[in-house]
C-alpha cells in the first residue's frame, strides 16, 4: 500500500465520520431462589400463617422483621420501620401475566415520640421480576410500584402505585424494600397481586 | 464537504506552482512537532469561556512554500465523558521568507472532534441480593471535519533541523460555532533547514 493510498484512506474515514465500540448488553446475576414449599389458598394471595412465612423466612428478607400470630389473624411485624429492610416474596413456578401491581393490608403506627414536623408516612416499594424489559433505556431494571403509607390503626388495604412500568406485566416473583425512614411499627397483614 | 476539499485542493495546486526566490530556507520534506492551544469560542453562549489542547503535528510540504499539514489536539476544560480531540488537515502557504529564518504562512483547513471514552464495569447489587452488571466498553467517534478553519502561522527557524510556531486561526462551523484558536509548538524537520 503507497503512502498517498493510506493517506487517501485516513481522510476518507475522517471525511465520513465513524463510530467504534458499542455498549455490551447487561445481565443479571440472579439472586437467592425462595421456593414456595406450598400453594396460596387464594392463587396469589399471602394471608395466614403459613403462606406469610415464605416471606418471612428465606434467604433474601432481612431487617427487623418477624412473624406474629397464628392462622388467618397471622401478620407480618417490622418493628424498626426506620432500618432498612427487605421482604422476599416466593418464587411463582410458572410466570405470572397480567399483574397490575400489589395489594397490601397494612397498619403503620409512628412512634409518638416523633417530632411533630416529622413526616408520618412510611415510604416501602415494590419491584417485579419480569422475565422481559419493562423500560427501554434499561431492560435489566426491576419493574418499581411505590406507595407513601399513612398513619392507621385499623388494618388498611393499599395498593401500590405503578412507577417506570406500564401495567399488565408479566412477573416471576416481587419483594418489598424500604431503605427505612420513621421510627414506627408496621404490620402487615396480608399481600395479594393485582391482576 | 466534498467541494471544500477539491476547492482546497484546487488552491493547492495553483499554489505550489508559484515560485520560490533563492534565499528562501530549505523547507524540509517533513516537519513533526508538538503545539499547545486555547480556543475560545466567540458566538456560543453556553459552555467554557476557553478549551485548552495540546497535541502532535504534522506536516509535509510539498514545494518550497507550500504544505500539508495535519494536527490533533487532546482537549481539556470540556463538560464531557472521556477524551475529546480536535483534529484537523490544512493547507498552509508561505507568504514571506526571510534570510533570518522567519516564515510567514498563511493556513486554510478544515477541522472537526473525536471522542474517546472508556467506561467501566459497573455491578450494583439490589434489595433481593441479585447483581445487575453494565460491562465496560471503550468507544470511539469521530465526526467529519465540517469547520473550516483558516488563519496565519510564523514560524522562526533556529538551529539546522528545529523551528517554533505560532498560529492564529479563526474557525467556523462545528467546533465552538465560531472561535478562534492560538497555538504555540516546536518543529523539527525532517533533513534539516538550512
Amino acid at each position: 500500500m503507497t503512502a498517498s493510498l493510506r493517506a487517501s484512506i485516513v481522510l476518507a474515514a475522517l471525511a465520513a465520520g465513524c463510530d467504534s465500540g458499542e455498549r455490551p448488553p447487561a445481565f443479571v446475576i440472579p439472586g437467592p431462589t425462595v421456593p414456595s414449599p406450598l400453594p396460596t389458598a387464594a392463587p396469589y394471595v399471602w394471608d395466614s400463617d403459613e403462606e406469610l412465612s415464605i416471606w418471612v423466612n428465606n434467604p433474601v428478607t432481612h431487617g427487623s422483621v418477624a412473624l406474629e400470630g397464628d392462622g388467618a389473624a397471622a401478620f407480618i411485624r417490622i418493628d424498626r420501620a426506620d432500618r432498612e429492610w427487605v421482604l422476599r416474596g416466593p418464587d411463582l413456578t410458572l410466570a405470572v401475566a397480567d399483574v397490575r401491581t400489589l395489594r397490601i393490608r397494612y397498619r403503620w403506627r409512628p412512634d409518638p415520640a416523633l417530632p411533630g414536623t416529622a413526616a408520618r408516612t412510611a415510604r416501602v416499594t415494590a419491584y417485579f421480576q419480569t422475565p422481559g424489559p419493562v423500560v427501554s433505556y434499561d431492560p435489566i431494571a426491576q419493574a418499581a410500584a411505590i406507595i407513601e403509607l399513612q398513619p392507621v390503626d385499623d388494618w388498611t388495604d393499599v395498593a401500590f402505585i405503578p412507577g417506570q412500568y406500564k401495567p399488565p406485566i408479566e412477573i416471576t416473583y416481587c419483594y418489598l424494600h424500604s431503605l427505612g425512614a420513621n421510627r414506627g411499627v408496621l404490620d402487615i397483614d396480608r399481600l395479594e397481586l393485582v391482576r | 464537504m466534498q467541494r471544500l476539499w477539491l476547492t482546497l485542493l484546487a488552491a493547492a495546486g495553483i499554489l505550489a506552482a508559484s515560485p520560490a526566490r533563492a534565499q528562501d530556507p530549505r523547507a524540509p520534506r517533513l516537519e513533526i512537532g508538538a503545539t499547545f492551544s486555547g480556543i475560545v469560542p466567540i458566538v456560543i453562549e453556553d459552555g467554557p469561556p476557553i478549551v485548552a489542547g495540546a497535541g502532535p503535528r504534522v506536516a509535509v510540504n510539498v514545494s518550497r512554500r507550500l504544505g500539508l499539514e495535519g494536527l490533533a489536539d487532546v482537549l481539556t476544560g470540556l463538560e464531557s465523558y472521556g477524551t475529546t480531540a480536535l483534529y484537523q488537515t490544512q493547507l498552509k502557504y508561505a507568504l514571506r521568507k526571510t534570510r533570518a529564518g522567519r516564515v510567514v504562512s498563511f493556513t486554510v483547513g478544515a477541522a472537526g472532534l473525536a471522542w474517546y471514552d472508556r467506561v467501566h464495569d459497573t455491578r450494583v447489587t439490589r434489595p433481593d441480593r441479585s447483581i445487575a452488571v453494565y460491562p465496560g466498553y471503550r468507544r470511539f467517534r469521530v465526526r467529519p471535519p465540517t469547520t473550516l478553519c483558516a488563519g496565519l502561522a510564523r514560524e522562526q527557524i533556529f538551529g539546522r533541523r528545529t523551528s517554533s510556531y505560532l498560529a492564529i486561526q479563526g474557525y467556523v462551523g462545528a467546533v465552538g460555532g465560531v472561535a478562534v484558536r492560538a497555538s504555540v509548538g516546536l518543529s523539527f524537520g525532517i533533513g534539516g533547514y538550512r
